[in-house]
């Protein structure tokens, strides 16, 4: 007996394969209500989060790039506005350092200026005073001579010249 | 310059002489009597010792000059004498002189020349002077070696210097003024 149901067992009936192919129809069936239908839900739900988690990665990427070129702008703009401030305080140091050698310049022609003018003045003082002493020179030798009293005619001539040539008392 | 002592006291003399017409004589003898002052200095300073009275200097005085002078003048003397300004006189007389000349139009001039004048040097000089001021000329002449020559006239207040000296003078301050 139990040989006849184990080849039983062992043989393929056509009724079995079908019921096999029907219940497993009805399987997958089952199956596919309630287990495909969810698992592809899951499925679509990671796909989607998957999607939209590198949609925002690449949102992050663009924001960084466009981060970083707006930051390429700043530096290089700050890198021109100190070049322009240095190049400034150069120029102005430059200005500054040329006024003070003009001025030390000027202040030196205006000492040798006022140097040459002393020097002019006192030599017109040395030659006013050589001509001063000269003349009292002058003076003492005339009156010297002078004093050995004048010739009387010449006197009375002197003396006549003057009242006839005295226009008011 | 009327309130000066002296010429308080030479413009009342000078009113009575010439109420009482005795200028010219009053003139005369102010002007003796200063000489005689001034060539006898320790008779002036007999009039201020004070120890010697009042009286006793007017008697001094007297012993001098009473009868020697008029009487006007005499008087006008002790008075000088009675309020102690005898030393005055000098003053007094000057002024009493310049009344005196400008009454009679007179004016003093005294020329200063290293010699004297010649007689025709003297009238021509007051003759043009006598022209210039339209006064009588009183020529005092002076001598003074100093000037060097040429002559110099001094009147009142003012003086004309052409002596010697004074081109002389002028000569150097030109030069001096020349600045080089």
């Amino acid at each position: 007996m139990y040989l006849a149901k184990v080849t039983d067992f062992l043989t393929i009936q056509p009724e079995t394969i079908l019921g096999n192919l029907i219940n497993t129809l009805i399987l997958f069936l089952v199956l596919k209500f309630v287990l495909f239908d969810r698992v592809n839900k899951v499925i679509e739900a990671r796909k989607n989060d998957v999607s939209k988690i590198y949609a925002e990665a690449d949102q992050a990427n663009a924001n960084a790039k466009k981060l970083e070129s707006e930051y390429e702008e700043k530096l290089s703009s700050a890198k021109e506005k100190s070049a322009e401030i240095v190049s400034n305080a150069t120029k102005k140091a430059q200005m500054r350092s040329d006024e003070i050698i003009s001025d030390a310049k000027n202040e030196a022609k205006g000492i040798l200026e006022k140097a040459h003018g002393e020097i002019e003045r006192e030599k017109k003082r040395a030659v006013n005073q050589i001509k001063d002493e000269i003349a009292d020179m002058a003076f003492s030798v005339a009156s010297k001579v002078v004093e050995k009293e004048i010739d009387p005619a010449d006197n009375e001539k002197l003396i006549e010249e003057f009242i006839n040539n005295v226009g008011e008392l | 310059m009327a309130g000066t002592l002296e010429n308080v006291y030479a413009d009342a003399l000078f009113e009575i002489a010439e109420e009482e017409n005795s200028l010219d004589i009053t003139m005369d003898e102010l002007s003796g009597l200063a000489e005689i002052f001034d060539g006898n200095p320790e008779l002036v300073k007999l009039m201020d010792v004070p120890t010697v009275s009042i009286q006793e200097k007017k008697k001094i005085l007297s012993g001098i000059f009473e009868n020697k002078v008029s009487q006007t003048v005499f008087n006008f003397l002790n008075v000088l004498a009675d309020n102690g300004r005898i030393r005055y006189f000098p003053a007094i007389s000057r002024r009493f002189r310049e009344k005196y000349n400008d009454r009679n139009n007179i004016l003093e001039v005294t020329a200063c020349t290293t010699q004297p004048l010649s007689d025709r040097l003297k009238n021509k000089l007051t003759d043009k002077l006598a022209s210039l001021s339209g006064k009588k000329i009183v020529l005092i002449e002076k001598i003074d070696s100093s000037i060097m020559g040429g002559i110099v006239l001094s009147y009142g207040n003012s003086r004309l210097d052409a002596s010697v000296r004074m081109r002389l003078e002028n000569m150097r301050r030109s030069i001096n003024s020349i600045i080089a």
